[in-house]
């Protein structure tokens, strides 16, 4: 009996998924060697063409669990690859990584319990921090004047690809508040439907009600070199909203992105969402909504 | 057995995580409340655009009744009858986003009246009305055209 459990034990062990290196071209980001090094240590055992292993990472199952997670890690930021990006979409992941290290997120709690020792520490996220320096320099010429008024459309020409509508009106719906995002140089206004102000005022936070809804309305921030920024051209109008039902499979909300005075539905496929829901999963606790609403009512 | 451990812990891992308690300040943007007792509801208005300071750190969005809204929008001059208002806050990081600055404490509302000329600024907790100084910049301020 236990030599049977032995030799399934052994056998099981030859069912290995799995880690080589993929195809794709291979091109890191240029960063300081201060920053490469961090990301090296803390980030390339699993978001890297090199995953690192311990010898109890090789064990079935435990290798099982390891080995999706390297998958599904590569999938969502692969830095062995990161460099092929344009410059602005390499920065924005960056961005997302120091955002999920400071949140929490990054790396997975499973993985900190299997490698203690190897979460990113204070002066390491401080050093990915002053890197990125999002305000600085703090002010100069920057972003197009606003240009013409986009034409008014009713609505884009299709739904986004996982059928999350667009949700016409957004623009009259009351602010819930607005962002400074050195990050990507933009202003953005985030309004929300009457639902969704009716459970800020009624102080239900995080249970956001069935059919409430947020718009993400984001313009160029244009600098006139001396500090004073305003909206410039339209980039996109992003939604979130609740269902729970219909929406089961990306925690209750359907995310959805128009980009563009045309409105071009954003993603390839209908789940294109899991990026959204990769973004949003560190807020889980805030039922994935990252906006601090502005308060309302008397209280 | 170091495995057999390891596989212990990642099952509380996955299982012990969820209904944490979130404290106000995490769920709302307290700081930032517009105080009660304005002489319009300006958080109940439509959103011109917003604007930010770098120089004095703060963030406007104006604000304005539906005369106002629409006049913005289309470009056009303000009818008498519309109002403006412009909430200014100071800025403070986002705590949920490296990279990005949201509202902190109100510094000032200013409304401006067309058509009588009014321009009043309130300031302080409770509101105290001061002589409003920006009208010109408020009327002149572009609105943020979304389709």
């Amino acid at each position: 009996m236990a030599l049977g459990v032995v030799a399934v034990g052994i056998a099981v062990q030859a069912i290995r998924p799995s880690l080589e290196k993929p195809a794709g071209p291979q091109v890191e980001m240029a960063v300081p060697a201060p920053v490469k090094d961090i990301l090296v240590r803390r980030c390339y055992a699993c978001h890297s063409d090199e995953p690192r292993l311990s010898w109890w990472d090789h064990v079935v199952p435990v290798y099982w669990v390891v080995s999706s997670d390297v998958q599904r890690a590569r999938a969502a930021l692969n830095f062995s690859e990161l460099g092929t990006k344009p410059v602005a979409a390499q920065q924005a992941e960056l961005y997302e990584a120091v955002n999920q290290v400071q949140l929490g997120a990054m790396p997975l709690r499973l993985y900190l319990l299997g490698h203690p020792g190897s979460g990113v520490t204070d002066e390491e996220l401080a050093t990915l921090k002053n890197y990125l320096a999002p305000f600085k320099p703090a002010t100069g010429p920057s972003g197009m004047a606003a240009g013409e008024a986009p034409k008014s459309l009713t609505a884009p020409a299709a739904p986004s690809p996982n059928g999350v509508p667009f949700l016409p009106g957004y623009a009259d719906w009351k602010v819930m508040s607005t962002t400074d995002r050195g990050d990507n140089h933009t202003l953005r206004i985030i309004t929300g439907n009457d639902l969704a102000m009716s459970a800020i005022e009624k102080h239900q936070l995080p249970s956001w009600p069935e059919g409430a809804a947020f718009a993400k309305i984001t313009f160029q921030s244009v600098d006139d070199g001396h500090g004073h920024i305003v909206a410039g051209k339209f980039v996109q109008v992003e939604f979130m909203e609740k269902h729970r039902v219909q929406y089961a499979g990306t925690g209750g909300w359907g995310y959805a992105r128009f980009k563009g005075a045309e409105l071009k539905p954003y993603g390839n496929g209908p789940h294109f969402d899991n990026e959204c829901l990769g973004c949003h999963e560190p807020v889980r606790d805030n039922d994935y909504v990252y906006t601090l609403p502005l308060p309302r009512g008397s209280k | 057995m170091r495995v057999r451990l390891l596989v212990a812990l990642m099952l509380l891992g996955v299982c012990g995580c969820s209904g944490k308690k979130v404290a106000d300040a995490d769920l709302y943007n307290v700081e930032a409340a517009v105080g009660a007792g304005l002489p319009y509801p300006v958080m109940e208005w439509k959103a011109i655009t917003t604007v930010v300071d770098r120089g004095s750190g703060t963030t406007g969005t104006l604000f304005g009744n539906d005369a106002a809204v629409s006049a913005a929008r289309a470009g056009t001059a303000y009818p008498a009858g519309a109002v403006l208002g412009l909430v200014t806050w100071r800025q403070r990081e986002d705590p949920h986003w490296f990279g990005a600055r949201i509202p902190g404490a109100v510094v000032s509302v200013e409304f401006v009246e067309v058509g009588s000329g009014k321009d009043r600024e309130f300031v302080g907790t409770p509101w105290k009305e001061v002589a409003g100084s920006s009208a010109g910049e408020i009327l002149g301020m572009k609105a943020a055209v979304a389709p």
